[in-house]
């Protein structure tokens, strides 16, 4: 029994390295580069972000419903 | 004289095979350790600034005023989960109270009701093309139901049982059509399912606890998502070939939430460490983390404005907080739910933000003015 135990967790520690070997191959940019990506992204779109810029009421599709005043 | 089976193995192969496998365990634990320092190390070298720092000359943002634009009430018990149609107006909810409800957002007006035979609906999401919507939770399941424009035809009939796991379904979304939906479980998996069939198409594993939660990446950037569970990792998958392709753990608790940057290369998490960060799929790390010292509630969903600039987080303190992506602040802090907050979208077109609550009401949310 306790041999099967012993293989699974060579199994498990197989994957695992396996696993990591696999991340360790991945391709990587320096911070500053991919920053700068985020925040150039971030810029281009910025007015077409409604709830960044706002929007006229009018074009705005939840404004508050318009009420009845009762005199 | 010990019982049989208590002595130590009396054939001698046997006992050195053991001794074998111990030997190459420790060695293969000796390897992982390393490749993880070296992973640490290749990774902390391209960390050459920090987010906030490149956006120093970007300016500031001016206060926020966001109001609540509709209370959509009806649900019998916690709200857990919602989602948007592309359409821009009408919402999907999922309760504990095991009703999925279909809203028209504009007009508070409930479409359809569906009658779940569990509790705890944890997941619900609607079809690309507004014509269906999928959820499930306790039942271990994710149905699909056919939304059926006669108001009196009972939905439940028409039911699809799409996806089996072997314990709660956490998250569920359809990828770019109604025919596949991807989901994510309790189980510690994640699985791709063909609606039509029901078939497992793929099956993710790699998360050692529960799965808590998907995203899928924005349709140009390809065919990956990303998950978070309770063993604190972010991993993110190449949904044809299953492979978990990079894995990120610096969170200090469960993500209960992750979701892209509206151009792919990105993905932020919200957790019950309190915090919410920011991961940089190509520089492979942690770019941000969004927290104060006075946040120690976790939070349960997250989501993107428009242009990525806003982030916006649903916490266990009932609150909203809404951060400068760029610079790691805090922009506002949105009051209205008289509970937990537990699900949050941004509309699809951005101009409103639905958040769900154990308050059982959900709340649209645009903004008013800028001060």
């Amino acid at each position: 029994m306790s041999n099967n135990n012993a293989s699974n967790n060579l199994i498990i520690a197989q994957r695992a390295v396996k696993q990591l070997r696999l991340e360790a191959s991945t391709r990587r940019i320096k911070v500053s580069q991919a920053a700068a990506e985020l925040r150039n992204f971030c810029l281009q779109n910025a007015s077409k972000d409604p709830l960044l810029m706002g929007v006229p009421s009018s074009d705005n599709p939840f404004r508050p419903p318009k009420s009845c005043s009762l005199f | 004289m010990r019982p049989k089976y208590m002595r130590s193995p009396l054939i001698p192969e046997m006992a050195t095979q053991e001794v074998q496998l111990n030997e190459t365990l420790a060695h293969l634990k000796t390897e992982s350790e390393t490749l993880k320092s070296k992973l640490e190390e290749e990774r902390a070298k391209l960390h050459d600034v920090e987010l906030h720092q490149v956006a120093e000359k970007v300016e500031g943002l001016g206060q926020f005023v966001m109001k609540t634009r509709r209370t959509l009430k009806g649900h019998g018990n916690k709200v857990l989960c919602m989602d948007w149609c592309k359409d821009k107006r009408r919402i999907v909810s999922s309760s504990q109270d095991g009703k999925v409800i279909v809203w028209d957002a504009f007009t508070t007006n409930k479409e359809h009701a569906v009658t779940m035979p569990c509790t705890w609906v944890m997941a619900c999401a609607y079809a690309p093309s507004g014509c269906a919507v999928a959820c499930g939770g306790l039942d271990n399941k994710c149905s699909v139901y056919p939304l059926s424009l006669d108001k009196n035809e009972n939905l439940a009939a028409k039911k699809k049982s799409v996806a089996m796991h072997t314990n709660y379904l956490s998250a569920c979304s359809f990828t770019n059509s109604d025919m596949q939906i991807l989901t994510s479980s309790g189980d510690g998996t994640c699985a791709l399912w063909d609606v039509e069939s029901g078939q497992l198409l793929q099956s993710f594993h790699g998360h050692a606890a529960d799965v808590l939660c998907l995203d899928l990446a924005p349709s140009e950037t390809g065919n990956t998502f990303v998950s978070g569970g309770c063993d604190k990792k972010a991993n993110v998958w190449d949904m044809r070939s299953g492979q978990c392709i990079q894995s990120f753990e610096t969170h200090e608790s469960d993500i209960n939430s992750v979701r892209y940057y509206p151009s792919g290369d990105a993905f932020a998490s919200g957790s019950d460490d309190a915090t919410c960060r920011l991961y940089d799929l190509r520089a492979d790390r942690e770019v941000a983390i969004y927290s104060k010292e006075s946040i120690i509630f976790g939070v349960s969903s997250v989501d993107f404005s428009l242009s990525g600039r806003l982030l916006f987080g649903g916490y266990n303190d009932y609150t909203i907080n809404v951060w400068d992506v760029l610079k790691g602040t805090r922009v506002s802090i949105l009051f209205g739910h008289e509970n937990r907050v537990s699900t949050l979208r941004v509309s699809p077109d951005g101009t409103a933000f639905c958040t769900g609550s154990w308050d059982h009401t959900l709340r649209v949310r645009a903004i008013c003015s800028l001060i």
